[in-house]
């Protein structure tokens, strides 16, 4: 049918976006717990 | 005096008896959107649909489909038209044809220059995600990333199961895309998305997609209380385990880091992404004259004005478009299976949780910020008072806003004429 390509290919590059943002958000935040257990 | 002077006075009678004479399902859907108009005020006042948008936009409905007259500058239909605004004027191939088109209609009606000056470049979109970046907690996502994401990506699926249906209903896949965004349940996307790829489609899409929006409030709360049972309802999320609170500079740091991380992979969106990061950075920045500027009457401007728009767009020439029927259809569609996308998540939460998750949590990730985190939290509460979702729903949200940016900026760019 047309046009299931590229809906799954758009859902498919949303996760990966998706996620990588997620991973983004817990590097930010695994990164300055760290710094600020260091600091303190 | 003759009829004929009669008949200038009063031309809004006089084009209602003409439509009456030659074509009577425009007389009758003229009225019929009158009284539409009206019952979209009731609505509003009563708090059954979103006041902000309701109230002007069932007034311009009502009043644009009264002040009919013989008027067409553009000859575009049928010699009678409004001095309310012309979204068609500038629409031709000709550069030249259609700036002289602008300037003329610019001196004419007296919207005119909202509409050619913040609607169709898409302005209106980016300063209501302005002021909708500058009222959004990322320190909701921020505390569960994964989870909220999870959540976001269950309720985009009515975005991508419309897209190829759209496509069976004979629309282009720029316009199939188009519509397919209303699926996301974010205002201000769909409005971005129908002007980059479908612009002869955008003024139906928008009103249906705010029209829509306005009824999920009403209709969620039905859709939740069918696919949750109570019992599962009332589950109460753990408490949070003692974690350091994230400040206001970590919550900025992050808004800039996505924002530029996301505006770098889809440069398309990055005006509305940029917008979005922007007010969650005024917000953080604590700079307090920006926030409330932001806040307060860049928001509310924008509403008021985007509501009064898609009242008056709403007219009869509008709505009697034969592509404007299926669009009915297709906007619910993507909103239903979102919203069930939605819970889906939320059960798939439980199941990773083992029964600690809330699946009614799962329509938060419809990102109709913050109406969806208010739905689930009202439910929810009516089940168990003490049962407090609202922080998980409210990540859940602010997910969902970042995933239908992320769509529609891969639409946009796979899909660019």
């Amino acid at each position: 049918m047309t046009g299931w390509n590229e809906a799954l290919l758009t859902y498919g590059l949303t996760i990966i976006i998706s996620f990588s943002v997620a991973g983004i958000i817990s590097l930010v935040v695994k990164l300055l717990e760290t710094f600020s257990k260091n600091k303190s | 005096m003759t009829i004929d002077s009669l008949v200038n006075i009063f031309q809004g009678v006089a084009t209602l008896a003409e439509s009456f004479s030659h074509n009577p399902t425009v007389a009758f859907v003229r009225i019929g959107l009158i009284f539409l108009g009206f019952l979209l005020i009731y609505l509003g006042k009563k708090g059954i649909l979103e006041p902000l948008l309701m109230v002007p936009m069932g007034l311009g409905m009502a009043t644009v489909n009264a002040a009919i007259m013989f008027f067409d500058p553009l000859n575009l239909h049928g010699g009678m038209g409004t001095l309310f605004v012309e979204a068609q004027a500038g629409a031709t191939a000709d550069a030249v044809k259609n700036a002289a088109e602008v300037m003329m209609m610019l001196q004419i009606n007296w919207l005119q220059p909202i509409y050619t000056f913040t609607f169709s470049n898409g302005l209106i979109a980016c300063l209501i995600f302005m002021g909708i970046g500058s009222l959004l907690d990322v320190g909701y996502v921020m505390a569960k990333p994964f989870q909220s994401m999870t959540i976001a990506l269950f309720a985009e699926l009515g975005t991508i199961v419309v897209f190829p249906v759209a496509q069976l209903f004979g629309y282009s896949p720029q316009q199939a895309a188009a519509i397919a965004v209303v699926g996301g349940a974010d205002g201000p996307m769909v409005l971005f998305t129908s002007l980059r790829l479908a612009p002869e489609l955008f003024v139906p899409i928008a009103i249906i997609a705010y029209l829509y929006l306005g009824f999920a409030y009403g209709a969620y709360p039905y859709l939740i209380r069918a696919m949750v049972p109570k019992k599962l309802l009332a589950i109460k999320p753990p408490p949070a385990r003692k974690k350091r609170e994230i400040t206001s500079g970590e919550k900025m740091l992050f808004a800039v880091v996505a924002c530029v991380f996301l505006s770098f992979l889809l440069p398309v969106a990055a005006p509305l992404i940029f917008s979005l990061f922007f007010g969650v950075v005024i917000r953080e920045s604590g700079v307090k004259e920006f926030v409330d500027l932001l806040q307060g009457p860049v928001l509310y401007l924008s509403t008021m004005f985007l509501g009064l728009m898609l009242g008056v767009l709403c007219d009869v020439n509008t709505i009697m478009d034969p592509k404007v029927l299926p669009l009915l259809l297709l906007g619910i569609l993507a909103l239903l299976i979102s919203g069930i996308g939605g819970i889906f998540g939320g059960y798939f939460m439980y199941v990773v949780t083992r029964g600690k998750f809330n699946p009614a949590v799962g329509i938060a990730g419809v990102s109709c910020t913050p109406t969806t985190s208010k739905v689930a939290q009202k439910v929810v509460s009516k089940a168990n008072r003490t049962a407090i979702i609202l922080p998980d729903a409210l990540g859940a949200n602010v997910s969902g806003v970042i995933t239908t940016a992320i769509i529609a900026g891969i639409f946009c760019s796979l899909l660019a004429r």
